[in-house]
């Protein structure tokens, strides 16, 4: 009886978390399928009161939008970001799990203390260095220094992986004729992938959701990513809140998908990562 | 036994090769990572502090020295860009000491409840998951739909229960809005990604010390206080650093609710959302570094202030 209370208590806290981190998004989701007539009501519910695609129609017709053109952006910038990324990390991390070698802890401190210096003030430095290069507007100078914002999570998180791998299987792998990089490329790194995924997905996700660069660098709204179009669209009209969330929507939903797949991966490599 | 003797001449170099990429193989692996964190990540930031010297306004101004002007112009005087500074620290410290707190309180529990085993867990996990994976853009737009005057559900639930007295009631995004609605916001965003890091301190804690406890008659509160938090100390530390850090460092949040389109309110501004919007609004990129390397200090310098003791402890 006393577990059966216990368990009834755990469920009702857990519902109430649960919900505290779900009310905006379910808020989100229902506006979106509202009408504007509905939006404009002071009847409050959280299931559209009269549901209608009209608001992702007016989202993917509207030229302002411009959803589809913002989409490829947004996915080609992330996609290629996250591939230097990983290439740049993974050969990274592998060094920081099997070698001992001098300057180590000097470039782990640098990947610690990245963390503390403040995006502002090294965005002003990026942004005179990309004007200079004629990088501004310009994908290359975002996909770079999105590739590099990710390297200390990456390369920590990656690490970690490599060291759950027993060093034997390279040790074997040399015996029988390969040497050290051509045993990262064949033996370690396919055992290596699952984590090498997460790390992607999670760096992926990171580009795909960000906005202080995108709005800084890209100026030119065709070239503009996904957060930042989401706004420049609200801009182009008294705000319609039904299209807006329909477009918020969309934006949410590749990365919210990708976190669902990559779920068990994200959480327990979080975990090894902060308990070390 | 002649014929089993390897043949030496490819083995000697192999061995050398072996030897020679023993001792530098890891600075070749290293190599891609640290050539782009010193060309992206640390010259920006030298040159970011070098800026806040000179007198460089745009881009295609001339970096010319001025020692202490910028600084001046942003510490001393009672108008102007010193009057918004001012202002800034203080929405700043608010910003991040309640943020964090409230993200601190709201983390604890989640992970409390997720560091139990019931079933149907993985369901609530997501639900945490979920709301990390969302744009910070997106949420803080939901967030400035719900706090709409007219038709938002905040002011609807908080004229129903009496908390206000104006169904109307504007929050956010005028001129004369605070910083307390986008605090809310940012709690929102950031507890759910604090309690992870928690979690992940929270597994690492022995069960046999519970089970110890409570055979010595220690109940639900005594343990929490004495082992959990005791026993977390070392993660909890980490975890703050990081996400005051993190919050005092946070742009996109305060930019996108609250100041939507170039209303600034001065009661809702907040150093980094100053530096960027006097960088690249007003065209002072020299005095918006400076805004940020003011920022920097001030938050280090908090933050050393208030582990002085445990610094000293380490020290000594």
């Amino acid at each position: 009886m006393k577990k059966v209370g216990r368990l009834v208590i755990q469920y009702i806290l857990a519902t109430l978390v649960a919900l505290i981190c779900l009310v905006p998004i379910i808020w989100m989701v229902k506006s979106s399928f509202e009408t504007a007539q509905w939006m404009r009501s002071s009847r409050i519910q959280f299931w559209p009161i009269e549901p209608t695609l009209i608001n992702y129609k007016n989202v993917l017709n509207n030229p302002n939008a411009a959803i589809g053109r913002s989409m490829l952006n947004s996915l080609i910038v992330s996609s290629l970001a996250t591939l230097l990324n990983l290439v740049i990390t993974a050969t990274a991390g592998y060094a920081m799990s099997r070698f001992k070698f001098k300057g180590k802890i000097i470039f782990a401190m640098y990947l610690l203390i990245f963390y503390m210096i403040p995006g502002t003030l090294a965005l002003i430095g990026m942004f005179v260095m990309l004007a200079r290069l004629g990088l501004l507007n310009n994908w290359i100078g975002l996909i770079l220094i999105y590739a590099v914002g990710g390297i200390p999570f990456s390369t920590w998180w990656l690490k970690g992986y490599f060291d759950s791998i027993p060093i034997e299987i390279e040790e074997e792998a040399m015996v029988d004729g390969c040497n050290r990089l051509e045993a990262l490329w064949r033996v370690v790194l396919p055992l290596a992938m699952p984590g090498v995924v997460t790390v992607g997905i999670f760096q992926f996700v990171g580009c795909w959701n960000e906005f202080m660069l995108a709005l800084t660098i890209i100026q030119n709204p065709k070239l503009q990513l996904l957060p930042v179009q989401i706004i420049n669209f609200m801009g182009y009209q008294r705000v319609e809140w039904g299209p807006v969330m329909a477009f918020s929507v969309i934006v949410a939903i590749p990365a919210v998908i990708l976190f669902a797949i990559a779920q068990r991966g994200i959480v327990s490599g979080m975990m090894s990562g902060f308990t070390r | 036994m002649k014929t089993s003797i390897p043949a030496p001449a490819p083995r000697k170099f192999s061995l050398f090769f072996e030897r020679f990429m023993k001792h530098s193989l890891p600075y070749f692996l290293i190599l891609p990572a640290v050539i782009s964190l010193v060309l992206f990540s640390l010259s920006p930031f030298i040159s970011g502090i070098w800026y806040s010297f000179t007198s460089i306004g745009w881009i295609n101004d001339i970096v010319k020295f001025i020692g202490l002007s910028n600084y001046q112009q942003i510490l001393v005087g009672a108008v102007g860009i010193a009057k918004f500074f001012r202002l800034a620290v203080v929405q700043t410290i608010y910003w991040t000491v309640f943020g964090v707190a409230g993200q601190f309180v709201l983390a604890m529990a989640t992970a409390l409840i997720l560091n139990e085993k019931f079933p149907g867990r993985f369901i609530f996990r997501t639900a945490v998951l979920v709301s990390i994976a969302m744009p910070t853009v997106v949420l803080a737009l939901t967030w400035q739909w719900m706090y709409d005057p007219f038709y938002g559900i905040v002011n609807h639930y908080l004229y129903l229960l009496g908390v206000i007295h104006n169904p109307n009631t504007i929050w956010v995004g005028s001129t004369n809005s605070t910083i307390w609605p986008l605090i809310v916001v940012s709690i929102w965003r950031g507890f759910p990604f604090m309690s992870l890091m928690l979690l992940s301190g929270m597994q690492g804690i022995s069960q046999e010390l519970y089970e110890a406890a409570k055979v010595d008659g220690a109940n639900v509160l005594d343990r929490f206080w004495h082992i959990t938090l005791t026993q977390m100390r070392t993660t909890i530390m980490i975890t703050l650093v990081l996400n005051i850090i993190w919050t005092w460092n946070s742009f996109d949040i305060v930019m996108v609710v609250g100041s939507t389109w170039g209303v600034v309110a001065s009661e809702a501004l907040t150093l980094p959302l100053l530096a960027w919007v006097d960088s690249f609004r007003w065209n002072h990129l020299g005095r918006g570094a400076a805004v940020s390397v003011m920022s920097m200090v001030l938050i280090l310098g908090l933050l050393f202030w208030s582990a002085r003791r445990e610094l000293r402890s380490v020290t000594e």
